[in-house]
């Protein structure tokens, strides 16, 4: 049977491509990992001890932080977001280029923020929030009320029906924007990344949208359970 | 400019479009014409509403009154309206509104002259909105040519459409901007005649968008909302500000152009400051002040200028490839707030 490099589990594949992203298509291929191990093995130098020193070599995630306007402010940190792809390992990163922390666009509605968005290839952007309370515009569908209500907001309609007001006691929207938005979008990236084209629309939106919100979910507990619960705080 | 010209409706059918085309007319100061082919004359509508003899015409009596006898479709060869120099007193023919202008009439013809439009989907105007753009160039403001840019798109305002009086006129002006190559537009459906409105009205208003061949993304924008943008432009048809040709209309995505209908109120009288931090009049500088206002009119003129500072690519440069996927998300509002979204198989019900 043949083997090839791209037949590789992802696990496998991702933590390599991490490792050297430029590194050519048969640079690690079996036979010559076999072939460095027969050398190394005469040289008496073992290849495990070689492989955890690569390992700690991999590229690091690039986030870049724009300063919000004033009134709003960025809901995660630097250290929160590699604290979330600590816990989801080297696929999740795989093919991500920039997590960008960035201000709404000019034509976005104040009255209902802009939470993150995919730039295929690879570029996820979350955008700054309004200081809490939030004042939105309208009200809001079912299923957007339901999963603020499940994040932890305290939601009110006033102005007959006109205004929701989203409260947002603790840190219940940085974890909002980590396990919802965040991993969200993650999960579009990972759909369009692992199919292996880059730029072409490889899912009808709404395909895209519900694998992406399945993504979000699987991990979200997990994550939670890893990062809020260690520390002592109810999840 | 010329005051005397003549706007000559051929075969056109829809008794609308034709007491549209006459309040054109009267816009400018110019007398309306028809070449009845398809029983205009025979509509009691459009005789109560011009309570005077049908204005009839023939091509021949068009050749001795006129010099200059201007064709305006999109014919081939035909020169951009913007910048044509129609000398005096011309006549300005405009045809039916599915199959153009007549031969009879092409032959007639000195000069052809056409606005240039920016949609490959949808080419045309409404016929009233293409004569009102046409008595703009031709017969009140003498302008530059389309601009040539390197990317356009980078100067292409956002646009509000305010109000609409009829569902008809807001179609109108919605398939204009389609055909300005306006890939989306807000809208403030201040009468509801737009989103959530009676399905008879909705499907007319929808027919004259042309929506099924539209690919343009209609945002509800309701009074009192805020937006953040840089610059506002307010489109009026009062003495307030900066003629429109001299205003800056092309400033990109930082702008908003406000295009109110000002039927019953005037625009000039509202705040606009929740829009965006400057807000600043533009003028249609009409020669007359006292005339039937219709929405699309004034609407079409205001995009058809928009359009000529915003330009189209220059010649050799490549358009931008394929655009990635982007995926955005946001909070989303229940229907009554985020308006009416109709697919293409709901209009096959009408």
């Amino acid at each position: 049977m043949s083997r090839s490099r791209h037949t590789d589990p992802l696990a496998i594949r991702a933590a390599r491509r991490l490792r050297s992203p430029r590194e050519g298509r048969g640079a690690a291929a079996a036979n010559r990992r076999q072939r460095l191990a027969r050398v190394l093995k005469e040289l008496g130098i073992t290849s495990d001890s070689l492989e955890s020193e690569l390992r700690d070599d991999v590229v690091r995630l690039r986030i870049t932080v724009r300063r919000p306007r004033p009134g709003y402010h960025h809901p995660l940190g630097r250290a929160d977001i590699a604290r979330l792809f600590e816990q989801l390992g080297p696929d999740a990163r795989y093919g991500l280029k920039l997590i960008e922390l960035a201000r709404s666009p000019d034509t976005a509605n104040p009255g209902l923020p802009l939470l993150g968005s995919l730039e295929a290839p690879g570029r996820i952007i979350l955008y700054e929030q309004p200081a809490p309370p939030w004042r939105l515009s309208g009200t809001l569908s079912k299923v957007e009320w339901d999963r603020l209500e499940r994040a932890g907001a305290v939601l009110s309609v006033c102005d007959d029906g006109e205004t929701t007001i989203a409260e947002w006691p603790g840190d219940t929207l940085s974890r909002f924007m980590l396990l919802d938005v965040l991993l969200h979008e993650l999960g579009h990236h990972f759909l369009q990344h692992n199919k292996g084209k880059r730029n072409p629309r490889i899912a009808r939106t709404k395909d895209h949208e519900s694998y992406a919100e399945g993504f979000a979910k699987r991990f979200a507990e997990r994550i939670r359970r890893a990062l809020y619960d260690e520390e002592g705080i109810e999840g | 400019m010329s005051s005397c010209a003549s706007l000559v409706g051929d075969g056109i059918e829809n008794p609308g479009n034709a007491l549209a085309m006459v309040h054109a007319a009267e816009m400018y100061g110019a007398e309306c014409l028809f070449r009845d082919t398809k029983g205009l004359a025979e509509s009691e509508s459009l005789l109560q509403a011009l309570g005077e003899r049908f204005p009839c015409t023939a091509g021949e009596e068009i050749r001795v009154a006129h010099s200059r006898i201007i064709a305006f479709d999109n014919l081939p060869g035909a020169a951009e309206v913007y910048s044509f120099n129609p000398g005096t007193c011309p006549a300005i023919l405009v045809g039916n509104e599915r199959r153009g202008l007549s031969h009879g009439f092409r032959e007639l013809a000195t000069d052809v002259v056409q606005v240039p439009m920016v949609s490959r989907r949808i080419n045309c105007l409404n016929v009233a909105a293409a004569s009102a753009v046409a008595l703009h160039y031709l017969c009140r403001v003498r302008v530059g040519p389309m601009a040539r840019r390197g990317n356009p798109a980078s100067r292409r305002p956002e646009l509000l459409l305010v109000g609409g009086g009829g569902h008809v006129e807001l179609g109108s002006a919605i398939r204009s901007a389609a055909a300005f190559g306006w890939e989306r537009a807000f809208i403030d459906d201040r009468q509801q005649v737009w989103f959530g409105c009676d399905r008879v009205s909705t499907s007319e208003g929808r027919a004259a968008a042309r929506r099924g061949r539209n690919a343009i993304r209609l945002v509800p924008c309701p009074s009192g909302s805020t937006r953040g943008f840089q610059w506002v432009t307010v489109v009026t048809r009062s003495r307030s500000g900066r003629p429109l040709h001299k205003a800056n209309l092309a400033r990109g995505g930082r702008q908003l152009v406000v295009i109110s209908d000002e039927s019953m109120d005037d625009a000039t009288a509202e705040d606009w400051t929740g829009l965006g931090q400057d807000v600043q009049f533009a003028q249609l500088d009409l020669p007359v002040d006292d005339f039937t206002y219709h929405f699309r009119l004034t609407a079409t003129v205001a995009m058809a200028e928009v359009s000529r500072q915003v330009g189209r690519r220059l010649p050799g440069v490549r358009k931008p490839g394929r655009r990635a996927p982007v995926y955005d998300r946001a909070l989303e509002l229940t229907a009554e707030t985020s308006g009416e979204v109709l697919q293409l198989e709901d209009l096959l019900e009408y």
